[in-house]
């Protein structure tokens, strides 16, 4: 019999519940501004240790989809990511693969122009009898 | 917003990854200043026109020239990642300002 073995890891605890905080908040349709459940919420929540709760909280904030504050009125925050951590991202993704000016201004060259043609504010139309010849 | 994201990216990319390898005298740097606000003041004259036609052309040529520049002053992507300590003090800093 042909051993056909998959590479299937199963995830690990910490990252199913950041999975179902996601699912949670799309589910509401929550937004910036609003709060999560706190941590011992979370635990019952999902069932999870202290730990894992933790560990889940921290990847969103890592992937800059939430704010941590201590304190007792603290938990946390959903936010709209910050560029800055879009861009620390896409600087990791970038580290390792080869990239020159050329390429970056070959993307500007197409890319730039169709930007500052869609800012040209549109010309007021006129209506009188000189404009229309 | 997309098309303005992937700008921002790109730019971004120029300031942060492009380094130059020969240090520009001051005379270049006042010619690369003198030329790029010749460029944005021709930029801003079409674009109040109205003229979408030309502001695309004079994009076009404005980003060649500066292609142009950073390659004569060896222009090469430095290879870096960027901290979360640089990304705090960027973002501290932009608030101070606010």
């Amino acid at each position: 019999m042909m051993d056909i073995r998959f590479n299937v890891r199963a995830p690990k605890r910490g990252d199913l519940v950041v999975e179902e905080i996601k699912r949670w908040i799309a589910e509401r349709l929550l937004g910036p501004g609003d709060k999560l459940p706190r941590e011992d919420e979370l635990q019952t929540l999902f069932g999870v240790s202290k730990g894992t709760a933790r560990e889940a909280l921290k990847s969103l904030e890592v992937q800059g989809l939430v704010t941590v504050s201590t304190g007792p009125a603290g938990g946390a925050t959903i936010g709209e990511v910050p560029l800055e951590r879009a861009f620390q991202l896409l600087q990791n993704y970038l580290f390792f693969r080869e990239l020159d000016v050329a390429q970056i201004y070959a993307v500007r060259r197409l890319l730039e122009p169709e930007l500052a043609a869609g800012a040209v504010p549109p010309t007021p139309t006129c209506c009188c009898a000189s404009c229309a010849r | 917003m997309l098309l303005r994201f992937m700008c921002q990216v790109i730019n971004y990319l120029l300031r942060h990854s492009v380094a130059m390898n020969n240090r520009p005298g001051p005379l270049a740097y006042q010619k690369l200043g003198e030329t790029n606000v010749a460029a944005h003041q021709r930029l801003l004259a079409a674009a109040r026109r109205g003229d979408v036609e030309r502001v695309r052309k004079l994009m076009v040529a404005h980003i060649d020239e500066a292609e142009r520049h950073v390659r004569k002053l060896g222009a090469g992507v430095r290879r870096r990642f960027i901290l979360d300590s640089d990304l705090q003090a960027r973002i501290t800093s932009r608030e101070k300002k606010r």
